[in-house]
């Protein structure tokens, strides 16, 4: 974080002792105003809305597709014999090369996108879904205890510890494929046809030569990114320390060095 | 009840001959050193461990009730511990007397289990499977982190269960002084290395 303001400091600060003029990088504060007007005026909210929209619904369409095969996986090794080579090639294929073949199925459009960002999201939660799985998953005394009292336990309960086990992996992975789906949302929105959503709005900021406008596009995704992760890094930390006693020095077990006393 | 027959378990480094045990209802005191095969035996008789030679049988109806060495782990981590008490059967009402009995205050059956002490949680891990109707109750160290006069009070619960008839009492434990003065009614089932990785279990009255 302090990492960023420094950077943030020193655009600032060429552009009060420079002040840049030209297309590479714009005035700061010049494109700070651009964003806030793009804010207030020009859509900026919707447009973000739209991306991220289109990227959720691929990705949450992926975690159910790779939960179920992720836990076919983990859960019956026969299968995976059979299924991993297929995960492989899918994943081998650059997606930039699926991108006809999507078009030529579906036309050109939302489901295409979606299709894609599916296809890119799915391997990796079924990987983060059957790794989470292998963790010594079978030695937990909780499934031990769960199967000797199956009858009484509720099916939902069951599968919720289930979730909640897999729960650290599934959102490691989650955070990977928003990060990609998002990418591959905005590629798709600047070379299809599309009339909303950040890529297609800072296409259309390039193509007219407003750079500051085009400049406060990606600074702004970048920052909804930024939340994005530490939204999903404060979930992990949560789920992984849920089971330790309260208030642990996290940063102290993370780093493997306990303060002295 | 269990009836285990040339029964052996092979771990890496390590092998348990249990070889022929009958064991009917009644208390079972698991002894030994660490690293003698307690929890492997019990976890055997669970079927949470596979046998490599001979067969464990568990005859007429039973239900199994288990408290094992991660007690923590048997507790729904986003469940309060009144709701974890009560997904077994069992009579509740009950179950709040004896936890009250074992000093556990019942505003703390509001909470959830990692804003539990280790002795709290094993306390409602004991007396959820106690108080259910299992017949078959296998303890894998349940006072190890039960302050004395938990431990008393845990004691009784547990001779109070093992009195009913028809119920088979499987417990591991080290606290010797808690198990002697009970040693007239408890069958002694000794776990005792025999080689560097070998061990065998012995069973005496």
């Amino acid at each position: 974080m302090k990492a960023l303001l420094v950077c943030a400091g020193f655009w600032l600060l060429v552009s009060l002792v420079f002040p840049l003029e030209n297309i590479l990088l714009p005035d700061m504060l010049r494109t700070l105003a651009a964003a806030w007007s793009l804010l207030l005026h020009g859509g900026l909210v919707h447009d973000l809305l739209v991306s991220l929209a289109r990227t959720l619904a691929g990705v949450s369409c992926a975690l159910i597709v790779g939960f179920s095969v992720g836990l076919g996986f983990g859960g019956r090794p026969g299968f995976s014999t059979y299924a991993l080579p297929v995960l492989d090639f899918i994943r081998s294929i650059p997606i930039a090369m699926l991108f006809p073949l999507f078009i030529v199925i579906t036309g050109i459009g939302e489901l295409s996108r979606l299709l894609m960002v599916i296809t890119l999201a799915t391997p990796l939660l079924t990987i983060a879904i059957a790794s989470g799985l292998r963790k010594d998953f079978l030695n937990r005394e909780l499934n031990v205890w769960l199967a000797l009292h199956r009858t009484q336990i509720p099916r939902w309960t069951r599968f919720l510890s289930l979730v909640w086990a897999l729960l650290p992996s599934m959102l490691a992975g989650v955070k990977a494929a928003i990060s990609l789906g998002l990418v591959m949302v905005i590629v798709s929105e600047m070379l299809f046809v599309a009339n909303s959503g950040v890529g297609y709005q800072a296409y259309q900021a390039y193509n007219a030569f407003r750079v500051a406008d085009m400049y406060a596009y990606v600074l702004v995704t970048g920052l909804v990114g930024f939340g994005l992760n530490a939204l999903f890094d404060g979930l992990i930390n949560a789920t992984f320390f849920e089971a330790r006693p309260r208030n642990p020095n996290k940063a102290a077990i993370m780093t493997g060095r306990l303060p002295r006393r | 009840m269990v009836a285990l027959s040339n029964a052996e378990v092979h771990l890496p480094g390590f092998r348990l001959v249990v070889g022929d045990l009958n064991i009917q209802p009644g208390f079972y005191w698991l002894q030994g050193p660490n690293g003698s095969g307690k929890t492997t035996f019990l976890r055997t008789v669970l079927g949470a461990q596979e046998l490599n030679q001979g067969a464990v049988t568990v005859s007429g109806e039973h239900r199994i009730g288990y408290v094992p060495q991660n007690f923590r782990e048997t507790l729904i981590p986003w469940m309060s511990s009144w709701r974890n008490l009560c997904l077994l059967k069992g009579s509740r009402l009950h179950m709040i007397r004896v936890l009250k009995h074992m000093k556990f205050h019942t505003s703390d059956l509001r909470k959830r289990p990692a804003s539990l002490s280790g002795g709290q949680c094993q306390r409602v891990a004991l007396v959820r499977e106690v108080e259910s109707k299992c017949n078959l109750l296998l303890l894998d160290e349940p006072f190890s982190a039960m302050d004395v006069e938990s431990t008393q009070c845990a004691w009784e619960l547990l001779f109070r269960r093992g009195q009913e008839s028809g119920i088979v009492v499987l417990l591991s434990l080290h606290h010797v002084a808690a198990a002697e003065h009970l040693a007239a009614q408890l069958v002694k089932l000794r776990f005792e290395r025999t080689a560097d990785d070998q061990a065998r279990v012995v069973a005496e009255r």
